[in-house]
């Protein structure tokens, strides 16, 4: 069998039922904004994990060991959050924007406040 | 949009479940055995003895390391306890040079002479697979804590999308349509045990998380460094951190000036006054037979929920404590304590089964979930299935049902390996491996149905002749160990037969469903035929 043929069923079964609003068109525009919001969710996700761990951290009013602590814990919770949001987001460039807005929001405060060691 | 975004949800909980979800099975199963890592050493290690009472053990293992090592980079000495009844001394010794020698000894803690035990990791192995995955460096940290974040995201949606919670709970479709018993099997796993998924899967992100989660760490103690600096050369700050959390020990450099070790039966009698009806987990000295000696007493881990056990540091010279470490603060505190709740080294025998038995619950819900997904594809095709869904499920029964028999190969590996082989460690772990992929390869030659029905044949068998095995190559088999009371012995056979017995069934049921089971509606003939046009 063809291999590329055979790529392209499984992108189609991709598609199969797939819900994501601006991807709902088959071929090369779905496979390109699926790979995007999984790029987004991963990195973009992880981008705005980190920082909301570095913002809890320098400005949570705990001691400086409670507020490190306590800014990983959330820090997951905001990865698995923005991961959800990568895919429920009506397009995968709103995807991007609402992942990476709020982490340069929050890396802007901390640089400007000056906290961070 | 409500709807919309419960769709997305489904989409993404189906799309990430199964790239994931192979990983996250090897990693829930291995994690599982993990709980009873140190009984499964002691299976691997039969010829090891019994052993007596801690103090006495410590003051054996003094003597011997007073013996081989007077002067010494450290020492460690690991007494005995209820699950794990041997002593062990661990110690390093530095060359003029500066290089290091580790030398580790099991001692008869009645004799304090070396015991001659075969070399292996023993159950550490699915331990120490189940979150480094085999991988230089930390490559496999990031993987599995990866994993971990993409585990709590299944469940997330996975709750989102049953909008009938609670009904589906008393839902169980078994005679239904097979895509509906598999569906139905999922949700149940996955919202009986909904708690426990939870908090294994966050929890199990603790122990990696100063690794891969260190933004909050660099930007509270890089003091001054690069962000790039800070992450090339990250130990220095991950000090900073624990040096104000006060976790880092006594720390002093050697004088070079011998002096003769304060003795530890004295150190060991504080301790356990201290600690009333605590019990010492281990005893390490730093530089022993120098004048800046520190003797370190730990608190069995056992002895609270937190990981992290009160240290005593005491001047090696003098004996006289130095310092106490123990958590501070709330926040830190929960930290330690999900650590140890991830762990489970406190837990007495019944709680490590309620972690051994929801863990297989957990394995069991990602590998309906890996089923199902194939089920319920597989009826939305006709005769031509392509070739992706085909190679899914082969890998699926690869993993599924081939990962059991590796582990039990594993197990073989270390009864039928010569006991003073030099190469066993690594050729114990090479059993997994090869025996692994052969099983992917043998999934992938076999008709689907039969494919199911045999690996799981082959399973059972290979687990239920562990103990058959244990009885031929020790002197500690089943009906001997069952009338010695040797209680860790024969629980460790019992529970293989169990196990067996679980995958006798898998293969029992597969064989009834055959074709109707995992290929709902397509005959055997058509998906072979199919699996040959696609290819």
């Amino acid at each position: 069998m063809d291999p590329l043929k055979s790529i392209d069923t499984i992108a189609r079964q991709f598609a199969m039922g797939n819900p994501l609003s601006s991807e709902r068109a088959s071929g090369d525009r779905f496979v390109l904004g699926v790979t995007s919001r999984v790029a987004a969710a991963i990195f973009g996700g992880y981008a705005l994990a980190a920082s909301s761990a570095t913002f809890f951290a320098v400005f949570l009013p705990l001691t400086q060991v409670e507020a490190t602590v306590a800014g990983t814990f959330l820090a997951i919770v905001m990865y698995v959050c923005a991961a959800m949001w990568a895919f429920a987001a009506r397009s995968a460039w709103q995807a991007w924007l609402g992942l990476l807005a709020p982490a340069a929001i929050a890396m802007a405060l901390v640089i400007i406040s000056g906290r961070a060691a | 949009m409500k709807g919309g975004f419960r769709l997305s949800m489904t989409w993404l909980h189906t799309w990430s479940g199964l790239i994931i979800g192979w990983l996250l099975f090897a990693i829930f199963l291995t994690g599982t055995a993990a709980v009873f890592r140190e009984e499964i050493t002691i299976w691997m290690t039969p010829e090891r003895g019994f052993t007596a009472g801690p103090v006495r053990a410590i003051a054996l293992a003094e003597a011997r390391l007073a013996s081989v090592a007077p002067v010494a980079s450290s020492w460690t000495i690991t007494p005995p306890d209820a699950r794990h009844p041997s002593l062990i001394v661990d110690w390093v010794t530095s060359a003029p040079d500066g290089s290091l020698t580790r030398h580790h000894e099991v001692l008869n803690a009645s004799t304090g002479k070396p015991e001659r035990i075969r070399e292996t990791l023993g159950g550490d192995f699915f331990y120490y697979f189940h979150y480094r995955l085999e991988q230089p460096d930390r490559r496999g940290w990031w993987i599995s804590g990866f994993a971990a974040v993409a585990m709590l995201l299944l469940l997330t949606t996975g709750v989102i999308i049953h909008r009938r919670f609670f009904k589906d709970f008393f839902t169980f479709r078994q005679d239904a349509r097979p895509k509906r018993a598999w569906l139905d099997a999922h949700t149940i796993m996955g919202v009986l045990a909904l708690p426990f998924h939870v908090m294994i899967t966050y929890t199990g992100l603790i122990p990696i998380l100063s690794t891969v989660m260190a933004a909050g760490i660099i930007a509270n103690y890089a003091h001054g460094k690069s962000v790039y600096t800070a992450l090339m050369d990250y130990t220095p700050v991950r000090n900073a951190f624990l040096d104000q959390r006060q976790l880092r020990y006594v720390e002093r450099k050697p004088s070079g000036e011998r002096t003769a070790l304060a003795p530890l039966g004295p150190i060991v009698q504080y301790a356990l006054e201290r600690w009333e009806d605590g019990r010492i987990g281990r005893i390490d000295v730093s530089n022993p037979g120098d004048r800046h000696a520190v003797i370190g007493v730990v608190r069995h881990i056992g002895d609270q929920l937190s990981n992290q056990p009160e240290r005593l540091s005491f001047d090696g010279t003098s004996g006289q404590l130095l310092a106490s470490v123990r958590d501070q603060g709330p926040i830190v505190t929960a930290f330690t304590v999900m650590y140890g709740l991830h762990m489970a080294r406190f837990a007495d025998v019944g709680v490590r089964w309620m972690y051994f038995l929801l863990g297989l619950v957990s394995t069991a819900m990602i590998g309906t979930g890996l089923i199902f997904w194939t089920v319920k594809r597989r009826a939305q095709y006709g005769a031509i299935v392509p070739f992706g869904h085909l190679l899914v499920e082969r890998i699926n029964v690869g993993i599924v049902a081939g990962l059991p028999v590796a582990m039990a190969a594993y197990m073989w590996a270390n009864r039928l390996i010569p006991g003073d082989l030099a190469e066993r460690v690594a050729l114990e772990s090479r059993a997994f491996y090869t025996v692994w992929a052969v099983m992917i390869v043998f999934a992938a030659l076999r008709p689907l149905n039969r494919a199911w029905t045999e690996a799981w044949t082959i399973a059972a068998v290979a687990i239920v002749a562990l103990p058959v095995i244990n009885s031929l190559t020790s002197n500690r088999g089943l009906p001997g160990s069952l009338g010695a009371q040797d209680v860790i012995m024969a629980s460790v056979d019992v529970t293989l037969l169990g196990l067996g017995a679980l995958c006798a069934f898998g293969a029992w049921k597969t064989a009834k469903h055959g074709a109707r089971g995992v290929v709902e509606g397509v005959g055997t003939r058509n998906i072979v035929a199919a699996g040959e046009t696609a290819l």
